[in-house]
């Protein structure tokens, strides 16, 4: 008895593991082998010299294998991971993946396709297709809801706003009547303090609100870097004070100038402070530096208070961050006062990253502005 | 955006004439590659990508603009203007040809000519009317686009262009050509084939050959007469060919036709 043989290359052809089919250029199909003949429920005569390939795909990929198909193998002399619906013999469709080569020998010209059934492929990038279709659907009405949302904060914080400016009127008016009662004057001052504290939430609120909308104007000029820090410390000074922060700050020399309003940079920097003052446990240290690069300037706020996770860096920036379980809420804040200073120093045109070791390792915030040197100084465009 | 590099314009030759080749859906200016060579030697001549397609600059796809064949047919207009000191022939392939109808229409006397390779000014049958094709045709066709992301990664990396004179290429089965924003493509497809244009294609003034294949799908024999009928003094010439695409697969009877037509407006 003779030994097992792999077969021949005919039976290898006619029972390969894909349909391999010969067309012209036409696609008029010469050969088809019995595996694309099973498949789509053909006997060979049926096919050979009876049919195009055009011919047996549905409606839609005909116009597809003209438009696409005919003019790539035409251009290119090949065809790539081509799926098309092929029509079996009883008329339904089978979606196939072509590769197709066009061969050329002594003027002929004919085309090599092999072609596989991808029923479960084709199911499955369908479905990946209706995801990404739901989830687009989805994000549409995200952002109309998130849109909604910032219309609502933005009427939110007139409204609250409206309020404040009698209040404050009518404890002016308190605390001038009350010179002569200890208890009547120092509930003025505590109401006062939290008129005060009230406004500032407000004030950040409708600041979000403005730079959602696009609608902060700045007023671009040469700041001092110094004086700017000045300005911040003024504010943050009662807050260090208070928790006890050792502060560590030596003022550029000679000083540097950066291209900014000298209202926003202020208030970023003064943020960037009561953050550390606020995040940093009683008797810790908070330390400012200054770096200069030929075309930004670098502050960086330092403190060695609770830290970050590294979770907690990555949406450090975004919007409510600080409304996360576990992170302190006593301290009070709505969570916008770091996207406040990502939305203003981007449009400086500048940055702000973050650097934290891990909790309890203290943070580092870094802000850096277009630096104007001495030769700009004058000709700075106005924004 | 400068037009130029909005629609990837690409001028070549010298001549008393203007050739201006606009692609059809699928492809991008490649297309023109057997015929454009052909009328270098004579002509000026201009191949462009319209936006969304092959080089063209993705950024500048306004979905608005072109959610009609009218936005398409302004750039044509642009390009028209930025390219052309001398009388303009348009040469337009499938959709097109009635991009550039839509223009000469908005602008007369800006084309002094226009080649209709395969048009049809409406795809989806309607009464007596044989567009070829129903509603459900097109949805299958826009079902085997969401199927073939040829250019999927087209909006990630620059679109990779083939090099069709070097044949050791056509053996990686690699898509070089046709490479589109799979999105973009979608779009086009739908503004393509449910459009409809019959009532623009009477508004037509400007000398015409109309090249129809006696083998095409996509513009069947019937749409090629229907606008012979419809613009008086149009020339039509039927292209012995398989398929939507002669200037490719039958570039000889293709270009002799759009030549013989040329001699015909010189004179």
């Amino acid at each position: 008895m003779p030994p097992p043989q792999i077969p021949d290359a005919d039976a290898l052809y006619d029972h390969a593991a894909c349909g391999l089919v010969v067309t012209d250029t036409d696609g008029l199909i010469h050969r088809a082998n019995a595996t694309f003949c099973r498949w789509l429920g053909f006997d060979s005569a049926s096919l050979v010299g009876q049919r195009r390939i055009q011919d047996m795909l549905t409606v839609g990929g005909r116009i597809f294998h003209q438009t696409h198909w005919a003019p790539m193998l035409q251009m290119q002399g090949s065809i790539a991971e081509m799926k098309l619906d092929i029509l079996s013999s009883s008329g339904r469709p089978m979606p196939m993946l072509f590769n197709v080569i066009r061969r050329e020998s002594d003027g002929l010209v004919w085309d090599e396709m092999s072609a596989m059934v991808v029923n479960d492929r084709q199911a499955y990038e369908r479905a990946l297709l209706t995801a990404r279709n739901e989830a687009r659907a989805a994000h549409d009405r995200l952002s109309i809801a998130d849109q909604r949302k910032d219309e609502f904060f933005a009427t939110l914080a007139h409204e609250l706003r409206n309020p404040l400016a009698p209040i404050r009127n009518v404890v002016e008016i308190m605390r001038r009547l009350s010179s002569n009662d200890p208890i009547l004057a120092r509930s003025c001052s505590i109401l006062e303090g939290q008129v005060v504290q009230l406004t500032r939430l407000i004030d950040d609120l409708l600041e979000v609100s403005r730079l959602n909308h696009g609608k902060v104007n700045l007023r671009i000029e040469a700041v001092s870097v110094s004086e700017a820090i000045a300005r911040a410390l003024d504010g943050a000074q009662p807050n260090i004070e208070r928790a006890g922060h050792e502060l560590g700050y030596e003022p550029p020399s000679p000083d540097l100038v950066v291209a900014a309003d000298p209202v926003r940079i202020t208030q970023m920097i003064l943020n960037l402070l009561n953050n550390a003052a606020k995040y940093t446990p009683d008797g810790g240290r908070i330390t400012i530096d200054v770096e200069a690069a030929p075309d930004s300037v670098a502050i960086t706020i330092t403190d060695t208070g609770i830290g970050m996770t590294s979770d907690q860096l990555l949406g450090v920036f975004d919007m409510f961050a600080q409304i996360t379980p576990g992170v302190h809420r006593s301290e009070g804040g709505l969570g916008i006062g770091l996207a406040l200073v990502r939305g203003l120093v981007e449009r400086h045109g500048g940055s702000v990253s973050a650097h934290s070791d891990g909790l309890g390792k203290g943070s580092r915030f870094t802000l850096v502005l277009p630096r104007v040197t001495e030769q700009q100084g004058d000709d700075r465009p106005v924004e | 955006m400068n037009v130029r590099l909005r629609n990837n314009i690409v001028v070549q030759g010298e001549g008393e004439m203007t050739l201006l080749f606009a692609h059809g859906f699928g492809c991008d200016q490649s297309m023109w590659r057997l015929t454009e060579p052909a009328f270098r030697d004579r002509y000026r001549t201009v191949v462009f990508d319209l936006v969304g397609n092959g080089r063209s600059d993705l950024a500048s796809y306004d979905a608005v603009k072109y959610a009609s064949l009218h936005g398409y047919a302004s750039d044509v207009i642009e390009i028209a203007a930025s390219v052309a000191d001398t009388p303009i022939v348009f040469v337009g392939h499938s959709v097109s040809a009635v991009i550039g109808l839509l223009a000469a229409n908005q602008v007369p006397g800006m084309f002094i000519g226009q080649v209709m390779v395969c048009p049809s000014p409406s795809y989806i049958d309607d009464g007596d009317y044989i567009g070829g094709f129903s509603q459900e045709d097109i949805d299958g066709l826009l079902d085997t686009l969401d199927d073939n992301y040829l250019g999927w990664s087209a909006s990630m990396a620059p679109v990779i262009m083939g090099a069709p004179d070097q044949p050791e290429l056509s053996d990686e089965l690699v898509n070089s050509f046709c490479r589109t924003d799979p999105e973009i493509s979608q779009k086009f497809a739908r503004v393509t084939f449910l459009s409809d244009h019959r009532d623009d294609v009477l508004k037509c003034t400007v000398p015409t050959l109309i090249l129809e294949c006696t083998d095409d799908i996509i513009a069947p024999r019937s749409v090629g007469q229907f606008m012979h009928e419809s613009m008086p003094g149009s020339t039509l010439v039927a292209i012995e060919n398989v398929g939507h695409c002669p200037q490719l697969s039958a570039p000889g009877p293709t270009n002799a036709a759009i030549d013989a037509f040329l001699a015909g407006l010189a004179r």
